[in-house]
């Protein structure tokens, strides 16, 4: 076998085996390769109009091409994990004990503008409720959202001598009414008619609670019609009665009452009778 | 011009074409430096068809190898203040070349990889410039018909850079191991297992021929 380059009689010489011998015969036999004919005009003109393709800036940039969508995806990797780790749901969060904010104002006082002792208070449960960790769930979530259960009133205090109340309702502060008036608002649906200001009422206003549509005249307000089924038509009040009092104190025109009354009596004047009649809840 | 200044230009040019094919590499380039076209055209004339062949079997592309020659001598010529003759010009000349066939496969794996995902491609590097097809007949055309020759080609092809430089320099370029060595910058021992390893590595791949 003969070797085509300069190098063959010492490549002979050398200590090789047989495989090795083939491999470089087979090698050298591979004919040359020349250069273009026109290899040197087009030298002279990459000479004259362009330097050394490696002087290119862009060297760099292979390296972006990986760093960057990396970076990119961590940072957004990074931005999800951290807005998945913040936004802890609120169920999964065991309740202990939760303080939900009174459904109905703290209490109002205002003087009476007549010469009566009493104070016409407009009062509701100002009783901070706990929930109690036993509730269903959903109840607490509920709750949570700012719906208020008025059931969850009776069952608090069902409960307030057991450890299902906490030391905020033990010390919540004690209300303050005058004879007469207590803490649970009396309205034929136990609702409080809403009239702008959610807190104060007309006389009128508190009639019609209990079916009464009257306008004052003279000392008292006189009935126009009863709604049927009402408070007022169950105890006995008819149209044309004249409503003068309750539980003994004037029924004015500037009466106002805050929050709710608990009237048990109710003087009436029909055909120029004075008659007390019993509001029947 | 007057004839006879014509006639005189030829012969300065022909005295110089004659004298400097009598130089020595170092002559040649030291002739460069001072500016002498002519010694850098001299040199051109020497290694052109070596380093192309050299290319070409590296890179099995013809006009890739043709470009990296032509890159190699642009390399040489702006570096040509900063070039030593501590060594052999021609060792000097390979190691330029073999650094830029092994970043050009280096770029060919990137250009590999970035068409298989299809991103990211906008990079200007990746945007070749327009060439028309060389019509020519390549010069191993007849070879490469030859399955043989085409099967050792594609065998080179598959050595890992680090086998593939060495045995081209030495069974096909026939260049001696110290040289070898010093293109590498490797040593002596290295280069001489490497072209082992890599002549081991070809006598599996081209097995059928044995």
């Amino acid at each position: 076998m003969s070797y085509k380059n300069d190098n063959s009689r010492e490549i002979e010489n050398e200590i090789l085996n047989s495989d090795e011998r083939k491999i470089a015969g087979m090698l050298g036999n591979l004919r040359r390769i020349e250069a273009p004919k026109d290899f040197d005009y087009r030298l002279k003109a990459r000479i004259a109009n362009a330097k050394p393709s490696n002087d290119r800036p862009a060297a760099f940039l292979p390296v972006l091409r990986y760093v960057m969508p990396l970076g990119l995806f961590l940072v957004v990797g990074g931005a999800l994990m951290w807005n998945g780790g913040m936004n802890i749901d609120n169920d999964s969060v065991p309740v202990v004990a939760e303080t939900v904010q009174p459904f109905v104002g703290p209490v109002e006082a205002r003087p009476v503008p007549n010469n009566s002792s009493s104070v016409e208070v407009g009062t509701a449960a100002v009783v901070p409720q706990t929930v109690d960790s036993s509730q269903p769930r959903i109840e607490q979530a509920e709750m949570r959202k700012g719906k208020t259960f008025p059931g969850k009133i009776e069952r608090i205090s069902a409960t307030s001598g057991t450890s299902s109340v906490d030391l905020a309702l033990k010390q919540a502060p004690k209300t303050i009414l005058p004879p007469g008036f207590n803490s649970e608002p009396v309205s034929v649906n136990n609702t409080v008619p809403d009239s702008g200001n959610p807190r104060q009422f007309t006389a009128g206003e508190v009639l019609s609670t209990i079916g009464i549509e009257a306008k004052f005249e003279n000392k008292g307000w006189k009935v126009g019609s009863v709604s049927k089924g009402s408070l007022a038509e169950v105890s006995g009040i008819q149209a044309g009665d004249s409503i003068e009092a309750m539980d003994g104190e004037a029924l004015g025109d500037k009466k106002i009452y805050t929050g709710g009354f608990n009237a048990k009596k109710v003087r009436v004047v029909r055909d120029s009778k004075d008659i007390e009649i019993n509001l029947k809840p | 011009m007057p004839l006879d200044k014509i006639e005189t230009g030829r012969s300065e040019v022909l005295r110089t074409s004659v004298s400097e094919k009598k130089l020595s590499d170092h002559a040649l380039i030291e002739a460069t430096k001072n500016g002498d076209e002519a010694a850098f055209a001299e040199i051109v004339a020497r290694y052109r068809s070596p380093i192309t062949n050299y290319l070409y079997r590296f890179l099995n592309d013809y006009e890739e190898a043709v470009d990296l020659s032509q890159e190699t001598f642009v390399r040489v010529y702006y570096a040509i203040e900063r070039y030593h003759t501590d060594y052999a010009f021609s060792t000097y000349i390979y190691r330029i070349a073999t650094n830029l066939a092994i970043s050009e496969i280096r770029k060919r794996k990137r250009r590999t990889i970035l068409s298989l995902t299809g991103l990211f491609q906008t990079d200007a590097e990746d945007v070749t410039e327009f060439q028309p097809p060389d019509t020519r007949s390549l010069p191993d055309e007849d070879l490469l018909e030859d399955e043989q020759a085409g099967v050792i080609a594609k065998a080179i092809e598959t050595l890992p850079p680090k086998y593939r430089v060495p045995i081209i320099l030495r069974d096909i370029e026939g260049k001696t191991y110290e040289e070898i060595a010093e293109i590498m910058e490797l040593g002596l021992g290295t280069t001489k297992s490497r072209i082992s390893r890599a002549r081991g590595l070809l006598k599996e791949k081209l097995k059928h021929y044995f």
